[in-house]
């Protein structure tokens, strides 16, 4: 289903400057299975929103988009290519950010500047099946997780608030905070169990209804 | 022929009446049983069509399903809608509902948040706020993406397709759905042709319409019948119903929460007859042809039956009509064939036999002659073609003697050889027949100049020559009688009558010839009206018995007297016995006569007795007297109240009498002796008695006949008749009266001869009673022998003294 996926490791670069910790986040289902591609974020206390001027890509590839899963935190701009030979018609109705970018092809579209925290979905209005997850963090501290369920997060010392976000989870953001304190060479394991939805696929049109054959 | 076909109860009627009504009784029988009988299988035929259209209306609401749950995935993914959805602006969520649900020809849309709660809807206001059986439709589109299903919302029942709303996660629930409701039923009712109900159990018991396309009155029949069929059936109604008019099958389809909706389609019985009409139509023109095709082949199958028939029954009436010659002549080898040859030839037996009876009819079977009727017809023939002729009718005399004594056989013998004779004689063109047992009657053709006299000469003489019977001579003789034409009578009847009378006269004429002439006529005439006077005679006392006394020779007293008969007729007078006794023996009256006279005379001798005069008096008795088997018993009773007893009375027999019918004859003599009567024979010599007779008689008294009296003083040959006669008498114990004594020189005869007794004019006329009282005592009987002879008159009397 999303078989590609293309890191950004925005966040890896920009703590290798400073004293970090490590802590260990582990994310389940309400069945105790490993729970992958989840987003934690941790907003250390007091910390207040900041504009990154950042700029990020979700391109459109064979009909889909590529990445499929992207964490940006609040205020990138991103870029969304067409480098199919199709049009697409990208869409989000999240809260985080309702947009639409009418039918274009190549880099026709404007950038889309992601200013409000929270998962936006992506759409695509021409092709139903087509899906891609910006989630939008509040905070510069991020990762997701891994096929095991494992991420990693490497804070400097202080206090803050997890919190994870999947695609599929049930719960709100909300609730699953956490507050961590985390004291300098100390680490900590934090450890989530999801309840999910089921994923709903709508079913992907044939390759040459597409076009995807030139 | 159509009358003739009409004809009430002819073969013809009745046998086109049988098959028309063969044909009636199948074309009922094909109404009646068939009928029912397809119709069980019209009514098997709408069940199973509304099997099949209940198949449709499952396949309609399957199908139904699967279109909204398409527009619902159409509708969910359509971005306008979605960016509605996502506006969270309730009026604008609502009418985006309208718009769309109208845009997919539902009647309801709902939006529901991810946990199923209502955000907006087309429903009126407050039924938004009741529970919805969503959940379980949502989780089940959770799972399978889409969710169709009949609901039950409201009271209400829908077809529901409930489908995410994809952005492109989901973000929400639309349902849609299309209401189970009378334009629904009237859809289905146009694909279907059945009426179509819906219903929804409102208790366990109850159902409640909630569309259909039956008017008002028949879906209430509709709903009535289908609670009595729940109530009876443990709240599951019959799967079939004939509920008035419809035949309904019943079914139900399972709503989302385990409520059920029950559908009713419904045919209409009239509807299979609609169907029917057409065959009933067709099976009445069947009926109606073949009863034509009946009739027309029946008057020709009659026509075939009934030809033969109606030629035969020609025939049949011809031959009724008298014509033998009639023949059918119908041929072939049916039975028509077979029975016409049969009828044929019963045909010819008929005629043979008719031929037969007709020669019977005409001809006389012992001769082979002509009978009666041919001779009248002849007779009739030859007065109608003018000619003269005679008509001569002859008598054979002592044809019965021959008969009774040589026998019958021998009387037919004679009369074959008459027959012979007499048709020998006459010529060919002459007419010869036998018309009565011992007449013979011919016709004669006459020329100028001929003489009936000469004719019949020559007829009498033919039986003049021997003629044998068997070995036995025979000797006959025949009266004549005979009549001319046209001289003597115009008809064959007048002529046949006249030569009756004429025969008559010639039989009791010695001559044995008579020519018919009118004073015949008369005196016949005169006769037959005797006869009628005759028979009142008695009754008004007109009859009277004179009596002639018998002179005893040798005492010269009177002892004994004979009693005649007298008729003073009140016109005519004294009418004498010759004239009136014949007709009366021929008629039968001489019976009452006869008895008349036995009363009277032994009444007389009773009279006679108290005046001093004891006198036997003999009475004449006829042979058909004889014959009388009461007259010995009317003797008898008739001599109770005399004193004198049957000593004082005398029958006297004539020898003819007792000739006729012997053996009767002697019995009642036999009997009339036993009685104490006295015996005489009358007319003694004129018959053909034998001395046997004589002697077995036991007689007592022998009457000589008065023919040998007459010529007595100068006919030797009767002189000597009447010695023998007299010794004859003597010999045998009888005494001897001598009967016609008119003269004195008979008288002396007599008494030189030794007869016994006298009788005659000579000595006394028949007197009456009181008058022969006084010549009793007046007599003296030598006064009579000293009379001279002297002229007597031809009848006997004596003219002088």
């Amino acid at each position: 289903m999303f078989a590609e996926y293309r890191w950004i490791g925005l966040g890896v670069a920009l703590c290798a400057c400073a004293q970090a910790e490590t802590v260990s986040v582990s994310i389940t289902d309400t069945g105790g299975a490993a729970l992958a591609r989840a987003v934690v974020v941790a907003v250390a206390a007091g910390q207040t929103a900041s504009d990154h001027k950042q700029e990020a890509k979700v391109d459109q590839i064979d009909k889909s988009f590529v990445p499929g899963e992207l964490v940006v935190q609040v205020g990138t701009l991103v870029h969304f290519p067409n480098s199919d030979k199709v049009r697409h018609q990208v869409y989000s109705f999240s809260p985080a950010k309702s947009f639409e970018l009418p039918l274009y092809a190549g880099a026709e579209a404007e950038p889309v500047l992601f200013d409000k925290p929270g998962p936006v979905t992506l759409g695509c209005n021409i092709h139903d099946w087509m899906r891609g997850y910006i989630y939008v963090a509040d905070s510069p501290w991020f990762a997701r997780t891994d096929e095991q369920g494992h991420a990693t997060l490497d804070l400097p010392p202080g206090d803050y608030t997890v919190h994870v976000w999947h695609p599929q989870m049930r719960e709100t953001e909300d609730s699953t905070r956490q507050p961590l304190s985390l004291a300098a060479q100390g680490t900590a394991e934090m450890t989530w169990k999801l309840g999910l939805k089921p994923v709903f696929s709508p079913r992907r049109a044939p390759m040459g209804d597409a076009g995807g054959g030139y | 022929m159509l009358t003739k076909m009409l004809r009430p109860g002819s073969l013809r009627e009745r046998i086109i009446l049988f098959f028309t009504l063969l044909l009636l009784g199948v074309s009922a029988a094909v109404f009646l049983v068939v009928l029912p009988q397809i119709s069980g299988i019209f009514r098997d035929h709408t069940f199973q069509e509304l099997a099949g259209a209940e198949r449709v209306l499952r396949r309609v609401i399957a199908q139904n399903q699967i279109r909204l749950a398409e527009s619902a995935s159409l509708l969910a993914a359509d971005f306008a809608f979605r960016t509605a959805v996502t506006s969270d602006d309730q009026p604008t969520l609502r009418s985006a509902l309208e718009n769309h649900s109208a845009r997919l020809g539902a009647d309801v849309a709902m939006l529901l948040d991810l946990e199923g709660a209502v955000r907006a809807d087309t429903l009126p206001s407050e039924a938004a706020r009741q529970p919805h059986p969503l959940p379980s439709l949502i989780q089940k589109a959770q799972q399978e993406g889409v969710a169709t299903s009949l609901a039950i919302m409201n009271g209400r029942a829908y077809q529901l397709a409930v489908v995410p709303v994809l952005a492109p996660d989901p973000i929400g629930w639309v349902a849609v759905g299309i209401e189970l409701n009378d334009k629904f039923a009237r859809e289905l009712r146009t694909l279907l042709d059945v009426h179509v109900s819906f219903m929804l159990r409102a208790a366990r018991h109850d159902f409640v319409g909630i569309a259909s396309t039956q008017a008002n009155t028949p879906l209430l029949d509709l709903t009535d019948a289908v609670r009595r069929s729940a109530h009876a059936n443990n709240g599951i109604p019959a799967a079939t119903l004939t509920i008035k008019d419809f035949d309904s099958r019943l079914s139900s389809i399972d709503s989302v929460d385990s409520e059920s909706v029950l559908f009713v389609l419904q045919r209409t019985e009239a509807s299979a007859s609609e169907i029917f009409q057409p065959l009933i139509s067709t099976l009445g023109l069947i009926a109606a042809g073949g009863l034509g095709l009946c009739l027309i082949g029946g008057a020709l199958m009659v026509s075939f039956v009934t030809g033969p028939l109606d030629r035969l029954a020609a025939v049949a009436r011809r031959i009724r009509e008298g014509d033998f010659e009639a023949r059918s002549e119908t041929p072939g080898d049916d039975e028509f064939g077979e029975f016409a040859a049969t009828f044929d030839h019963m045909l010819e037996t008929i005629a043979g036999r008719e031929k037969e009876i007709l020669r019977l009819a005409y001809e006389d079977p012992l001769t082979g002659l002509p009978n009666r009727v041919s001779l009248q017809r002849e007779l009739d023939n030859r007065a109608g073609a003018g000619t003269s002729f005679v008509l001569m009718l002859l008598d054979l005399q002592r044809f019965r003697l021959i008969n009774s004594t040589l026998g019958y056989e021998a009387g037919d013998e004679l009369l074959n050889i008459v027959a012979t004779r007499f048709r020998s004689l006459v010529k060919a063109t002459d007419f010869v027949s036998r018309t009565g047992s011992n007449v013979f009657a011919v016709i004669c053709a006459m020329k100028d100049g001929d003489q009936v006299k000469m004719v019949a000469d020559r007829l009498q003489d033919a039986l003049s020559h021997r003629i044998f019977v068997g070995v036995q001579e025979v000797d006959v003789t025949a009266a004549v009688g005979a009549v001319q034409f046209p001289e003597q009578g115009s008809t064959g009847a007048v002529l046949l009558r006249r030569a009756e009378i004429a025969l008559y006269h010639a039989k009791h004429a010695n001559g044995g010839f008579c020519l018919y002439e009118p004073a015949l006529d008369a005196t016949r005439r005169d006769s037959l009206h005797l006869l009628g006077d005759l028979r009142r005679a008695e009754e008004k006392g007109e009859l009277l018995l004179m009596y002639q006394p018998k002179v005893d020779l040798r005492r010269g007293k009177v002892t004994s007297v004979e009693a005649l008969i007298r008729w003073r007729h009140p016109v005519r007078g004294m009418v004498p016995p010759g004239e009136f006794l014949p007709f009366a023996e021929q008629t039968g009256a001489i019976r009452r006569i006869t008895r008349w006279v036995i009363g009277e005379a032994i009444a007389q001798i009773g009279r006679w007795e108290q005046d001093g005069l004891k006198l036997q008096v003999s009475i004449n008795i006829s042979a058909r007297d004889l014959a009388d088997d009461a007259l010995v018993a009317y003797f008898a009773s008739a001599l109770l109240g005399s004193t004198r007893g049957a000593s004082a009375l005398c029958v006297e027999i004539t020898e003819s009498a007792m000739m006729e019918d012997s053996s009767v004859a002697f019995y009642s003599i036999e009997r009339l002796r036993q009685l104490g009567i006295a015996v005489s024979i009358d007319d003694y010599g004129t018959g053909y008695s034998s001395l046997s007779y004589i002697k077995n008689l036991k007689a007592s008294e022998l009457k000589i006949d008065r023919a040998f009296v007459n010529d007595l003083d100068s006919s030797e040959e009767d002189k000597a008749i009447v010695r023998s006669t007299i010794e004859l008498g003597h010999n045998l114990g009888l005494r001897v009266v001598a009967e016609g004594v008119e003269t004195p020189a008979q008288l002396g005869k007599l008494c030189e001869l030794g007869c016994d007794y006298a009788q005659g004019y000579l000595l006394s006329r028949p007197l009456t009673a009181e008058a022969l009282i006084n010549w009793v005592r007046d007599f003296d009987f030598s006064a009579v022998r000293s009379i001279k002879p002297t002229a007597v008159a031809p009848d006997g009397r004596v003219l002088a003294n």
